[in-house]
Formats: structure tokens, C-alpha cells, sequence
């Protein structure tokens, strides 16, 4: 029975350890992520307020062309190929993984194989 | 020691690590992963174990005959259950490392979210851990020890609904599914048995407290059958559940005493623990639920007529008392010596019991005091029954004695392993 203390005692150290490490990354990545980015809002009144300064009587112009739609979609790139996993992040049995914009050719392997990529994956593929 | 029950576990193993390289496209496809891999085999194999593990508890008598005892039954279930539960903790370790550095899919894995086949295991892993921590590092009261295995089939039922609802390997090749299901559905199957059944529908004998004798920390039961009696062979051991409001119901092993010959069925009962430091208030009249027979040590003393030894040491003397009076009478025998080892004569409770056999010419029955004579080693042994390599020798009593002993027989006497008997349990009467 002492072996057996012995190898479960291990295994279970090694898990801890690598459970704390991975906490810990989630921690510290959480913390990271307070940087402040502009909004479109208050980039369109900054935009405003300097033309305002600098035309005192602004001419006539032409009513601007409408903003392009922007592009809430979540796209990643496997093995050169776009993928648009905007739905599939919201029923993936591996949880939300996903890190939109990025090239996840090495996460997708790491956890499924080349059929799958050529077959239930192609739904997704971005034209 | 029987191998059959070894060798069922490790082809069951065998198996299992075939069937899931055959699930893989090609057998080279186990390497592009490594990491994930590993992953997955550490919870096919722990899976196998564990099942195992909880099949072994449920005292099934197939499986009793694959280990040559219900006492080797136990002790392969202690080392399936703590090895498979190594292996368990291994599978999420090798997937966390293998997420990284995705830290978010890593902890999908250790910490419970809205993926519920996720979740399933990460409830399973960490009920398992508890209850394993509890049964291997924490020295709990017999009572509360058993409930943690009660507990147990909380985390099996949670590893079922983990495995049927998972998109992995398991439920992408038809055959693994199957088979890894089919062994789980198996292990909950024998655990509610057990849980659920035993008491009612497991091998039950009803019996009554006829006698009630005390002498210093030995309490010794004589039951007389109310319905139907225990059909035991010599050298066995039965559970017993005393029906006593002082008392918790519980299910404990002791040796029997008397032999098959008797009507009567006797139990030699040290106090050793929590339940039987309590015995004295058995009262005659108790109603007692006897479960069994198990046990093989008495086997091959019975079917050989090779010359045997026999060492008893203290309380071990229980199986021996039922042996000596069962051969003695029925004869047919090689010369058999024993040896009743206790620290004084003042504790050789049994030695005019035992003095019975020598009535039998081929018993020569000796009382080895440890104050007089030293502990008693197979130089001691050797020297009075002769050479013992061509015999058949039985063991009973504390660890360090039996364990020691043994080794000796082995290493200096060149003793076959196979005559060399002894029982694993430490708690037995």
C-alpha cells in the first residue's frame, strides 16, 4: 500500500503544480487585460470637436458616405484558410477556445486531426 | 497465488491501449499529439482499472476463484483502485499542458463552466480526489472510512456521464465506446450490487447469539442456525452483521473458528478496533446475519496429503482451531506440525483446544513462547519439523511475522511460493 501512497501522492503534486501554473497564467492574463482602447463613439467626437476648431465656417459638403458595418465576426485561420467561428464558439464541445484573428492551425491539431477540418469544418470556411 | 485475476486485468489493459490505437487513422497518428495522447491513454487505462477496482468489492465469487481468495481479491482492489486513480489524475494534467498556452481551454479543464460534458469530469476528478485522499492519507474511524466508500459511486456515476457525453476518441471509434462503456456500466453495476443488494440478496445465513464467552480482549460467539447453515470448509472466514441496538449495523470478517463438522458456528473475536472493542454487549439471544463462506487459505491443506507446518501467531491461531479439529478427525494426512506462538503461556488461550489434535499421531502440536524462546524464525522452524522445502506451509498472524517468515522460507529454505500460505487481511479475527 505504501507504493501505492507513493505513485498517487506524485501524480497528484504534478497536478497541483500544473493546475497552479495555469491558474496563475489565467490571473495574470485577467490583470493584463485593463488597457483602455478607444471607442468608435468618442473616436467620432474627437473627430468632431478638431474640425470644428479649425473651420470657422465649414462649406457645404457632401453628406458622408455611411460607415462600413463593422465586422463583429470571429474569424481564425487554420492551416492558411479562414474561418468564420462566430456560431461554432457558442456550441464548441471544447468550450470558447477560440482567439479570433489569430492563425490556430497548432491548437486545431492538437486536439483533431485533418478529417475533421476537411469535413465538418468546411461550413465555416470564409469564402 | 492465483494468476488468473492478474491476468484478466492486465489483458483487459492490453486491450483496451489496442483498441484505441485502432481508433486513430494510423497507428503513427498517436505521436503528432503526444501530449494529447497521453491524455487520453492515462483515462482509458485509469478507467479500466477503476472499474476493476469497484467489480473486485463486490465479493463476487467468479472473481474470488480468479484470485485464490476474497482476501487477494481486496488487496488487488486497494492496488487497482490507487493506481487507477493515478493514472485518472494524469489525464487532465497531460491535456492542461497540452492546451497551453490557450489558457482559457486550459481551464475548461479544471475549473467547472458551461460545458457540461467538461464538467462531468472535472466533478468526477475532484469526488475521486476526496474520497481517495481520505481512504489513503487520513486514518479515519472504521464507520466513517466506510461511508467514503459508499461515496464512491458518486464520481463512477459522474465518469459515466463524462465518457457518454464527450467528443473524443471514445466516441469516435465504436468499438472503444463500447467496450470502455460496457466495463463502466459493469463497475456501476457491481457497486449498486453491492451497495443496494448484498444484504438482502448476497449469500445469508441467519443465525442467533447462543454463547457469549470472555477471556482478557477475546470475545468468542457461538452461533446456532436459525435457518439454514453456512456450508464452509475448514480455514474459511464469514462477514457477520450482529442485530444489536448498541451495535451499527456493519458487515465485519472473522475467521470460524469451529469446524464444518459442528452445527454450531464459532468466531474468535480480538479487540483490535473501533466495533470490536464494543462486543461486549453482544447478549445471547442477538439475532446475527452471517455473509459468506470466503476465503481459500484452508484449500490445500485439506486436498494435500503432503507433511504441512502450520505457525499461528496470537489470535492467528483461528483458522488452525477449525483445521486441526476438521483433519484431525477426518485423518488422511501428511504429519503436521504447528506452531502456537504467543508471548506467554498466560495467552495461549487456545492451547488446550489445540491439544486436542494430538490425539492424531501425525499432529505434533508446540506452544513457542516468545518470553522464553525469542520471536520465532524459520532457523527455529527448520530445526524441529525438519526441512521444510517440500512442504506445504501456513501462515497466520501479525504482518511483520507472517511477512518475515515468509521471505525466509523463500530465500533460505528455497520453499515454492506456492506452498508458502498466508491471507492478506490484516483485520481478520
Amino acid at each position: 500500500m505504501n507504493n501505492i501512497r507513493t505513485i498517487t501522492t506524485i501524480a497528484l503534486v504534478n497536478f497541483a503544480v500544473v493546475a497552479g501554473i495555469v491558474i496563475g497564467w489565467q490571473m495574470a492574463a485577467k490583470s493584463n487585460q485593463t488597457s483602455i482602447v478607444p471607442t468608435p463613439a468618442t473616436f467620432a467626437t474627437s473627430t468632431a470637436v478638431s474640425g470644428a476648431a479649425s473651420h470657422e465656417r465649414p462649406a457645404p459638403q457632401p453628406a458622408p458616405a455611411p460607415a462600413p458595418k463593422p465586422d463583429n465576426r470571429c474569424i481564425v485561420t487554420i492551416q492558411g484558410k479562414r474561418y468564420d467561428v462566430t456560431q461554432l464558439r457558442l456550441t464548441h464541445s471544447g468550450g470558447d477556445v477560440f482567439v479570433c484573428g489569430t492563425d490556430m492551425t497548432t491548437t486545431f491539431f492538437s486536439q483533431h486531426d485533418q478529417q475533421l477540418l476537411d469535413t465538418t469544418m468546411r461550413q465555416y470556411l470564409v469564402q | 497465488m492465483k494468476k488468473t485475476g492478474w491476468v484478466v486485468v492486465f489483458g483487459a489493459l492490453i486491450f483496451t491501449l489496442n483498441l484505441w490505437i485502432l481508433s486513430k487513422p494510423t497507428p503513427g497518428a498517436v505521436f503528432t499529439a503526444p501530449l494529447k495522447s497521453l491524455g487520453q491513454i492515462t483515462a482509458l487505462l485509469g478507467t479500466v482499472l477503476l472499474a476493476f477496482e469497484f467489480i473486485l468489492a463486490a465479493r463476487i465469487r467468479l472473481v474470488e476463484k480468479w484470485f485464490g481468495g476474497l482476501d487477494k481479491v481486496y488487496h488487488a482492489h486497494r492496488i487497482l483502485g490507487g493506481s487507477g486513480f493515478a493514472l485518472i489524475v494524469y489525464h487532465p494534467l497531460f491535456l492542461l499542458v497540452n492546451a497551453l498556452p490557450n489558457v482559457r481551454a486550459a481551464m475548461n479543464l479544471i475549473i467547472p463552466s458551461s460545458i457540461l460534458s467538461y464538467d462531468y469530469g472535472i466533478f468526477a476528478f475532484y469526488s475521486f480526489l476526496v474520497l481517495i485522499f481520505l481512504t489513503l492519507y487520513v486514518k479515519l474511524p472504521y464507520h466513517i472510512w466506510k461511508a467514503t466508500h459508499i461515496l464512491m459511486g458518486i464520481p463512477l456515476v459522474f465518469m459515466l456521464l463524462h465518457m457518454l457525453f464527450i467528443t473524443s476518441d471514445i466516441s469516435a471509434y465504436l468499438p472503444l465506446r463500447v467496450w470502455t462503456l460496457g466495463l463502466t456500466f459493469a463497475a456501476l453495476a457491481a457497486y449498486s450490487y453491492k451497495r443496494f443488494l448484498y444484504t438482502y440478496f448476497g449469500p445469508r445465513y441467519e443465525y442467533t447469539v447462543s454463547l457469549v464467552m470472555r477471556a482478557g480482549a477475546i470475545t468468542e460467539l457461538t452461533l446456532m442456525p436459525t435457518a439454514g447453515r453456512l456450508p464452509y470448509e475448514a480455514g474459511q472466514f464469514a462477514f457477520i452483521s450482529l442485530e444489536n441496538k448498541w451495535l451499527a449495523r456493519e458487515k465485519h470478517p472473522f475467521t470460524i473458528v469451529s469446524s464444518p463438522t459442528e452445527t454450531a458456528l464459532r468466531f474468535s473475536i480480538k479487540s483490535l478496533g473501533d466495533y470490536t472493542s464494543k462486543l461486549e454487549v453482544v447478549r445471547e439471544g442477538d439475532k446475527v446475519y452471517v455473509y459468506g463462506p470466503y476465503g481459500k487459505f484452508g484449500e490445500k491443506a485439506l486436498a494435500s496429503a503432503k507433511d504441512q507446518i502450520w505457525i499461528a501467531g496470537g489470535i492467528g491461531v483461528t483458522p488452525f482451531l477449525s483445521l486441526a479439529k476438521f483433519l484431525s478427525a477426518r485423518g488422511n494426512t501428511g504429519t503436521i506440525t504447528v506452531f502456537y506462538c504467543v508471548k506467554n503461556m498466560d495467552e495461549a488461550l487456545y492451547a488446550e483446544e489445540l491439544a486436542h489434535a494430538r490425539a492424531n499421531p501425525k499432529f505434533n502440536v508446540l506452544d513457542f513462547c516468545s518470553d522464553i524462546e525469542g520471536r520465532i524464525t524459520s532457523e527455529h522452524v527448520a530445526r524441529i519439523a525438519g526441512d521444510p522445502k517440500d512442504k506445504i506451509i501456513l501462515l497466520c498472524g501479525p504482518q511483520g511475522m507472517v511477512e518475515g517468515l515468509a521471505r525466509d522460507f523463500e530465500d533460505i529454505y528455497h520453499v515454492p511460493k506456492h506452498n508458502i500460505i498466508f491471507e492478506e487481511f490484516s483485520f481478520l479475527g
